[in-house]
């Protein structure tokens, strides 16, 4: 018997959440991180200085979410539709 | 890669100390260096003094020095005040008795300490002196004996260390002494490093370590300086005692403790000072993180809504337009509006991404 297949505004919500997650984790830590003193302040003073510019990131969080979320809205709309015709 | 350097070094600084802890037996129990001597292996028997090709006249006054060595008439010896040695007489057949066939008077350049059946123990005076020990003697014509010269020696002390070691030398053609170059450059070094460790403590105590002024690199470089410096001054000062300069022996082995301890302190500040500017960063990590993942799932849900809204105006319009003419059908394109929406989200996020610039980037990998 076929499994029925899922609605694609879910695989977005996956998708999207997933992204996140994984800058989310890239952000906490980093992955070529280097070992030696110099490399270990300038990563630190980046990740500060990332810090002092919030209003870009909230612009870049609410831009990709705004675009994720419409998409999603989109798809669920569409899923709803078809389902009730 | 540190501490493999750390272990060599401490082994290497093992099998040194080892090498001269011979040379720092002699020197702390004598108290007085001979002047290129440096082994003490006691002194020759009378006897065995007087058979040797030192005693080259019939009538020879010989020095017998505490490392082994017999110095005899044509001879020329250099030894500090305070120095111990013993004088022995060796006639046509051999070492004659002390006090009978011929006598050693007591003076302020060589005062008598002691004496044995065959020898007078004696001890040069802190005064400054060259010329025949013959003179001392009393009784006999015709005595020849090696010249001595007493030198005063100048003295350099390692004032860095917690108990400090003194040395004492005799000035040549390097009137600064055995060490007096790589000890100003060690000097140096150690003033340097005790700025730099200042100025990290300092940063890893200020509110932001990041934003201070600690110089990792400038760290990096004072210590490769320091290490370089210490080095030098260790194979100056194990030159020194193998030539026998009186306290360079101790002085070798106190700096090699030191320099290990002042190196350890050094990256023990520098450590720290990256633990502040982390503990710092880790902060500024979460905001990011927090600010980021906030307004995406804010704007997340408003995007939903609106898409969602839109979508289903549009889709609602399709399916009046399916009761009037069953040849519609629905498709992706009904979704253009909120796909143009999600398109425009995109760009404002990848313009603002780009305006973070390479911070976000350094950040990120």
């Amino acid at each position: 018997m076929k499994r029925p297949d899922r609605p694609a505004h879910q695989f977005a919500i996956a998708i999207a959440l997933g992204s996140a997650a994984v800058v989310a984790v890239l952000l906490f830590l980093p992955l070529t991180a280097g070992s030696d003193p110099a490399s270990r302040l300038a990563t630190a003073k980046a990740a500060v200085s990332l810090a002092d510019q919030l209003p870009l990131l909230v612009g870049v969080g609410a831009g990709f979410g705004l675009a994720a979320g419409s998409v999603i809205g989109g798809l669920r709309a569409y899923h709803q539709e078809v389902e009730d015709r | 890669m540190r501490s493999t350097e750390g272990q060599l070094r401490s082994t290497r600084s093992r099998i040194l100390a080892g090498l001269v802890a011979c040379w720092l037996v002699v020197a702390l129990a004598s108290g007085g260096a001979v002047a290129g001597v440096a082994a003490d292996v006691g002194y020759q028997d009378a006897d065995a003094a007087c058979s040797s090709d030192a005693a080259t006249s019939e009538f020879s006054m010989l020095l017998l020095l505490q490392n082994g060595d017999v110095v005899g008439p044509g001879e020329t010896v250099e030894l500090y005040p305070g120095t111990e040695a013993r004088v022995v007489f060796c006639g046509g057949s051999g070492e004659e008795p002390a006090g009978d066939a011929w006598t050693l008077a007591d003076a302020e350049e060589l005062s008598i300490e002691g004496s044995g059946e065959y020898h007078y123990t004696v001890r040069t005076g802190d005064v400054a002196f060259e010329g025949d020990i013959a003179t001392f003697e009393e009784q006999r014509e015709g005595v020849e004996g090696p010249t001595l010269t007493i030198v005063t020696p100048q003295r350099t002390t390692l004032s860095y260390l917690d108990d400090p070691v003194t040395l004492r030398f005799v000035t040549g053609s390097d009137n600064g002494g055995p060490i007096a170059e790589e000890l100003a450059a060690y000097n140096r070094s150690l003033t340097d490093a005790a700025r730099i460790r200042t100025t990290l403590s300092e940063a890893a105590n200020s509110s932001s370590p990041t934003g201070a002024d600690g110089n990792v690199t400038a760290a990096s470089k004072t210590r490769r300086d320091l290490n370089a410096a210490g080095e030098n001054l260790s194979g100056a000062l194990f030159v020194a005692a193998q030539n026998g300069t009186a306290g360079a022996a101790q002085g070798f082995v106190r700096h090699e403790a030191h320099h290990e301890r002042t190196l350890a302190a050094l990256d023990a500040s520098v450590e720290r000072y990256l633990a502040a500017a982390q503990a710092e960063a880790r902060t500024a990590r979460l905001t990011a993180i927090g600010a980021l993942l906030g307004s995406f799932l804010l704007f997340g849900a408003v995007g939903g809504g609106i898409g969602q809204w839109i979508a289903k105006r549009d889709l609602e319009s399709i399916r009046r337009e399916r009761r009037r003419r069953s040849s519609v059908e629905y498709g992706w394109s009904d979704l253009k509006k909120a796909f143009a929406i999600a398109a425009l989200g995109v760009i404002a996020g990848t313009v603002l991404s780009v305006l973070l610039g390479s911070t976000l980037l350094e950040v990120l990998l």
